[in-house]
C-alpha cells in the first residue's frame, strides 16, 4: 500500500496502516488462556454461523452439512463484503475446513495477542517491527479487554519509548502526524501557507 | 523535523460489541450501544491513555438475524458530538456511507464535528455493502461493488472541493467596517459530475484540519486502488499470526 501510494507520488508516511487486533489480557498467560476459552464458550454454532452469514448478504447457511467442507457459494460473496468473504472462503479451501470449523473460527479468530500483558505488549511490538503496520486498531471482543489493555499493556509500551505519554497535539492530523492540507484557492494565489499548515506537520 | 517512530493506536467502541454473544457476558450493560455516558466514559479512558482515536463503524440496514449491536445503537455523528464534548484530544472517527447520503450533507456534518471538537474528526468512507441499506434509502438495487467505488470517489472528491469553499482567514470579522468576510475568500465549487452535481459553497468556515482525516476500511482491490491513489490517510486490516502468514496484514 505504501509503495502504491509513493508511486501516485504522495508521501507514503501520510497514508497509515492500522490492522486490527482483539487482545485479550489476563494476570498471566493461563489466566487469559481461560479467558479465551470462556469466549468461544459463548458462542454457539448457530451463532457462529449467523455472524458468518452477515457479510454473505445473510446467506442461510443452515441448510449445508456442518461437518461436510466450506460450500461451494462462489455467486455470492462477489458484489457484497467482498474482501471478507473471498478471505473466509480462501482460508476455508486453502486448509480444509469443514463448515462448522470455518464458522466458529470466524466467530472466535485466535491470535497472537492473548496471554499476560508482558505477552500481549510483546506481540504488539513484534508485529510493529515486523512492519505490519504504523499501528494498531483494537477491536477487543471480552468485557473488559479493552481497559485492561489500557491499563496493562500501554504502561509497557510507554516504558519502552514506543508509545506517547503526552498528546503531541490537540488535533487529530497533529497526534497523526499528517499535514493540514491547504485549502487550494489560497495555494492557487500562490499566498504564503498559512501557520496552520505547518503546525499540522 | 524527524519524529521517533512510535506506536500509534486507535479503538473501536461497538457497544455491546460487534459479536452475537457479547451482551451475554455478565458485566456487559445490554443497552451499552445506545448509552452515551458508557461511550464518554469509555473514551476519557481511551484519552487517559493517550490513543490516537476513537472510531464508531456503522451500518444502514437490520435483520432479525443481526448481531445486538447492529440491533439498536447509536448513529455515529451524534454520538461522536456528544464525546466532543467530553474529551479533548482524542481524535473522533465515524463511518459515513458515500452510496446513500449526499456529500453536501456529510461534509457539513463532517466540518460540523471537526470546528466543535477543535480539530478532531474522521471519515471512515464506507460504499454499504448490504442490500437492505439500498431498500432503506429509496434504491431497488445496490450497485455492483466498481461503481460503488467510482461514485465513493466522486463523493469524496466534492467533500473535498466544499471543504475549501472558505479560505482559512476568509471570517474578517471587522465590525467597525461592517466587514464579515472579505468576498474574495469564498468559493462556489461548481462541481457537475456523473454522480453529484453541487453549486456550494458549504455553510461553514474551514475547519481546523482543513479537511477531516479519512480513513478506508475496506480491503478490496478498488477500496485499496482508491486509498493508495489519493484519498484516505488510514487503512485498517487484520492481524492474524505472524508465522503464519506470509503477509501481515489480511484484509478485513
Amino acid at each position: 500500500m505504501k509503495a502504491r501510494a509513493a508511486a501516485e507520488g504522495r508521501d507514503p508516511d501520510h497514508l497509515l496502516i492500522f490492522p486490527g487486533i482483539n487482545p485479550i489480557v489476563g494476570r498471566t498467560d493461563t489466566e487469559a488462556e481461560e479467558k479465551y476459552r470462556a469466549m468461544t464458550e459463548l458462542v454457539t454454532i448457530d451463532e457462529a454461523l449467523r455472524m458468518m452469514s452477515q457479510p454473505f448478504s445473510y446467506h442461510d447457511f443452515s441448510q449445508y452439512e456442518l461437518d461436510a467442507p466450506f460450500p461451494e457459494i462462489s455467486d455470492l460473496g462477489e458484489n457484497l463484503y467482498l474482501s471478507t468473504t473471498n478471505q473466509i472462503k480462501q482460508n476455508a479451501r486453502d486448509r480444509g475446513l469443514t463448515l462448522r470449523q470455518a464458522a466458529l473460527e470466524f466467530a472466535t479468530p485466535r491470535s497472537d495477542f492473548i496471554g499476560s500483558a508482558e505477552h500481549v505488549a510483546n506481540a504488539v511490538v513484534r508485529w510493529f517491527e515486523a512492519g505490519a503496520g504504523d499501528g494498531f486498531m483494537l477491536v477487543c471482543r471480552l468485557d473488559g479487554a479493552f481497559e485492561a489493555f489500557l491499563d496493562d499493556v500501554v504502561p509497557i509500551l510507554q516504558a519502552r519509548g514506543l508509545f506517547r505519554r503526552n498528546y503531541e497535539a490537540a488535533t487529530l492530523r497533529g497526534n497523526l502526524g499528517l499535514p493540514v492540507p491547504q485549502n487550494r484557492h489560497t495555494a492557487r494565489r500562490g499566498e504564503p501557507i498559512s501557520d496552520l499548515v505547518q503546525t499540522g506537520g | 523535523m524527524v519524529r521517533e517512530r512510535m506506536i500509534r493506536l486507535g479503538y473501536m467502541d461497538d457497544g455491546v460489541g460487534g459479536s452475537t454473544w457479547g451482551w451475554r457476558q455478565p458485566g456487559v450493560d445490554p443497552d451499552a450501544s445506545v448509552s452515551i455516558a458508557r461511550y464518554e466514559d469509555t473514551a476519557r479512558r481511551a484519552e487517559a491513555a493517550k490513543l490516537d482515536f476513537l472510531f464508531i463503524a456503522d451500518s444502514l440496514s437490520i435483520g432479525p438475524t443481526s448481531s445486538p449491536h447492529f440491533l439498536n445503537r447509536l448513529e455515529p455523528l451524534t454520538l461522536l458530538s456528544a464525546v466532543s464534548r467530553a474529551t479533548s484530544n482524542i481524535g473522533l472517527a465515524a463511518t459515513i456511507s458515500t452510496s446513500f447520503e449526499q456529500p453536501f450533507t456529510v461534509a457539513r456534518q463532517l466540518a460540523s464535528l471537526d470546528v466543535m471538537s477543535r480539530g478532531r474528526a474522521g471519515w471512515n468512507v464506507v460504499t454499504s455493502a448490504l442490500e437492505g441499506a439500498a431498500l432503506n434509502h429509496s434504491c431497488a438495487t445496490l450497485d455492483e461493488h466498481d461503481e460503488r467505488y467510482r461514485r465513493a470517489e466522486e463523493h469524496v472528491d466534492v467533500c473535498r472541493g466544499l471543504w475549501d469553499s472558505w479560505e482559512d482567514d476568509a471570517f474578517v470579522h471587522d465590525k467597525a467596517a461592517g466587514i464579515f468576510f472579505t468576498p474574495e475568500k469564498l468559493h462556489p465549487l461548481g462541481h457537475k459530475g456523473a454522480f453529484y452535481q453541487v453549486k456550494g459553497p458549504l455553510n461553514i468556515r474551514r475547519s481546523p484540519q482543513g479537511h477531516p482525516v479519512i480513513f478506508q476500511a475496506g480491503a478490496s482491490k478498488a477500496g485499496r486502488e482508491l486509498a493508495a491513489q489519493k484519498h484516505p490517510l488510514l487503512v485498517f486490516g487484520r492481524c492474524r499470526t505472524v508465522s503464519k502468514r506470509r503477509n501481515p496484514i489480511m484484509p478485513t
